[in-house]
């Protein structure tokens, strides 16, 4: 059994051409169904996302499809063209194919090292091919396999822990502040790349108001539009009402270019009263910074500038890091399991299907020579029954013999007639002849054939 | 009146108290990550079912009929189990993660004062009308309460300081927010103010009946100062969104409120000359 992976992804492929190459779900039961109609014997899984298209298959050993056909099924499917796929494909073949999997359940291979969406989308991948009926016992074991380590490690590992947008940690620290946001009053000073980065995230709490403010109206005008910003939500607000802002806000968010700050101490302590020392939660986002630090250390304040932020997301890509570096030990460890866990079914399913196979050879000469026995004259039983069972003894044994002598055909020029005969001698125990000479090796990995010697 | 099994029963929930909690604080300070979560839970459940189970137990046992708050071992039978509840309601998921680390060590607390009440210090309540009753059964309810803010109080500074340190740790457990943490603990404060002022009205007519221990100047007892005390803190208390004693300093206010009601639940326990406890009056024994 082979186990493959072809398939591009985020880092091999270009965006464009990775648009082109994704399998839509509505396209995933015509796609699935062609495959199946060319190579019935296989298994397929086809895992498609933005950042990657890659198909997992599972065949047998010396049956089709190989890793080209793959390619070119993958161009025909999406059309594009092999020669365009080829350069961009990942290939990979047993158990590094199945190590890759587990990377990418894990969300170890992911753009975001770690992130959790790629795990639900490998589930959903593999339910979706179940459905169509293109998964096999190998693949289930696999995918089975991969997404419980896969959720094992994100867990025990806290591989989905950790911020890594500067957006996210911000929201997380006013999660610390606030219990809840729709009663709360979010104030952005400047109209910056960054602070509209924050705003964003900060609008997902769905605050009651969000107000912006910018020495020039236009820039905060353009601003509450790019937000897309409903009149019940907040709006714009002059610059010049700062003092009464700064009452109002529960979350504040600066980022001018003020080149000295514009909120200092003496400024916001006379506030603090009137706002009766509500807690206030102070983003400032600006280089030079807006707000003076004395401020963070005003009651109930508390400010965090970009410095802040990003030692975070650091620290959780560190942590992320070294998490992905003791997952891979796990993941090595894992993936072996399973693939023994495969071969050991593969070797079952052989031994299986030969048991099948000899007993019935058996039982078609068993019931010829009954019918020959039956047929015998009483006189002649003692006679001809030695006679008929040595015809039945090598007719059964010529049979079982035709069946692996047939593809030691010398005259098929593609048969791996070295690797055959040492799998012969190894199997079925046979001696070398003293006077033959040395078995040619077609394959450099033949096994022993004598392991006594 | 003193019964071993009580004395057994407490001892060792004080003990298994004191395991999770170190386990608790370990896991909360990310020192390990020991599936600890489950085993606090359990713990809680155990001292709530285990309180009511002594509680009742004693209020039947030795009196054949319904007698509970026969001492001061009943008291803290009663503040276990509301306290445990309050806890258990309190941490169910999303509401106010990160009391654990303070409610448990109080629980232990608690039950080691039990465990000491029950054996060493024991001494029965003269209990000898309604308005007692309902003057020592409230006071323990609303003694519960506010230990509950008290250890929000613990728990406000503690997240206080890990906002002040910028940092977030994903192996810690997440705190609840201080909103969140400062909500509980206004309130608990109105909730404790309530009982405390229902327990200072009944004082008061027991003080003015003639039957109170403190004697005709009641008014000048310790633990009637110290409860006035504690009845103006927690009046501030749960009105702290009116004024400017937020945050940090509504903390610090529960905390003490916290300390002057374990002070005036010791004054009111102690052997000294005008309390329940005193020894004047004989106390019960087993038979």
């Amino acid at each position: 059994m082979r186990i493959i992976m072809v398939g591009l992804n985020h880092r091999t492929a270009a965006v464009q051409l990775r648009e082109q190459a994704v399998v839509a779900p509505s396209q995933l039961e015509s796609f699935v169904g062609a495959f199946r109609l060319e190579y019935p014997l296989a298994e397929l899984v086809v895992l498609s996302t933005c950042n990657r298209t890659e198909l997992y298959i599972a065949r047998p050993a010396h049956a089709q499809p190989s890793l080209e056909q793959i390619v070119e099924f993958l161009a025909r499917q999406t059309h594009l063209t092999p020669d365009m796929l080829q350069p961009a494909c990942l290939m990979r073949e047993n158990e590094e194919a199945v190590a890759h999997l587990f990377r990418v359940a894990t969300g170890l291979d992911s753009m975001v090292l770690g992130e959790p969406q790629i795990l639900g989308q490998v589930k959903r991948s593999y339910e979706q091919s179940d459905r169509l009926s293109a998964v096999g016992p190998i693949l289930h074991r696999v995918f089975q396999q991969a997404l419980a380590t896969a959720k094992t490690l994100r867990t025990t590992q806290g591989l989905n822990l950790g911020r890594t947008s500067l957006g996210s940690v911000a929201v997380q620290f006013a999660r610390q502040v606030f219990d809840c946001f729709d009663d709360k009053v979010i104030v952005s000073l400047g109209a910056g790349e960054m602070a509209k980065l924050a705003i964003r995230h900060f609008m997902e709490l769905k605050p009651a108001h969000l107000w912006l403010a910018n020495r020039t109206t236009e820039r905060a005008c353009a601003m509450a539009e790019q937000l897309a910003m409903a009149s019940s939500q907040g709006g714009v607000r002059p610059f010049e009402d700062l003092d009464q802002l700064l009452v109002e806000a529960d979350i504040l968010l600066t980022s001018t270019a003020a080149q000295t700050p514009i909120i200092t101490a003496d400024r916001f302590r006379p506030l603090l009263r009137r706002r009766r020392t509500r807690p206030l939660f102070i983003l400032d986002l600006a280089v030079p910074r807006n707000v003076e630090p004395s401020v963070g250390s005003l009651a109930n304040v508390y400010l965090y500038n970009i410095d802040d932020l990003q030692s975070v997301t650091d620290a959780s890509q560190r942590d992320r890091q070294e998490q992905a570096g003791r997952c891979t030990q796990q993941i090595n460890l894992a993936v072996r399991q399973c693939l023994t866990q495969v071969r050991h079914r593969d070797v079952g399913q052989i031994i299986k299907a030969l048991h099948e196979r000899f007993h019935e050879l058996g039982q078609q000469e068993q019931e010829r020579t009954l019918r020959k026995l039956a047929a015998l004259p009483t006189c002649d039983a003692d006679e001809q029954f030695p006679l008929i069972l040595q015809e039945h003894t090598h007719r059964l044994l010529n049979k079982i013999l035709h069946l692996p002598l047939s593809k030691m055909d010398k005259s098929q020029e593609d048969a791996p007639l070295g690797f055959y005969a040492a799998a012969l001698r190894r199997l079925f125990d046979l001696h070398e002849s003293p006077t033959a000479p040395p078995s040619p090796t077609d394959s450099p990995s033949a096994p022993d054939p004598d392991p006594k010697t | 009146m003193q019964d071993p099994l009580v004395t057994l029963g407490l001892i060792v929930l004080a003990l298994l108290c004191l395991g999770v909690s170190v386990s608790s604080l370990g896991r909360w300070l990310g020192r390990w990550t020991i599936p600890g979560a489950g085993l606090e839970t359990i713990t809680l459940w155990t001292c709530l079912a285990v309180g009511i189970v002594l509680f009742f137990w004693r209020a039947f046992r030795w009196h054949g009929g319904w007698n509970p708050l026969d001492s001061h071992v009943d008291g803290l039978l009663l503040i276990v189990a509301i306290f445990a509840a309050m806890v258990l309601y309190l941490r169910r998921p999303g509401f106010l993660p990160g009391l654990e680390p303070f409610a448990i060590p109080t629980l232990a607390i608690l039950l080691a004062w039990g465990f000491c009440a029950s054996l060493w210090t024991f001494r029965a309540f003269d209990i000898h009308s309604a308005w007692k009753v309902l003057h020592v059964l409230l006071s323990y309810m609303g003694g519960a309460v506010l230990f509950l803010a008290g250890i929000c109080g613990l728990l406000f500074l503690l997240a206080h300081h890990r906002l002040r340190r910028k940092t977030l740790n994903p192996n810690q457990p997440r705190l609840a927010s201080l909103e969140a943490i400062e909500r509980v603990i206004v309130r608990a404060s109105a909730l404790g103010f309530a009982l405390l002022s229902a327990v200072m009205l009944m004082g008061l007519v027991e003080a003015t009946s003639g039957r109170s221990r403190l004697g005709p100047n009641w008014w000048t007892s310790p633990k009637i100062m110290l409860a006035i005390a504690a009845w103006m803190v927690y009046g501030l208390l749960m009105n702290v969104r009116q004024t400017n004693f937020r945050g940090r300093r509504a903390a610090w206010l529960s905390i003490a409120g916290m300390v002057l009601m374990l002070a005036i639940f010791a004054l009111a326990v102690s052997p000294t000359p005008g309390s329940s406890a005193s020894p004047s009056y004989p106390a019960k024994e087993m038979p």
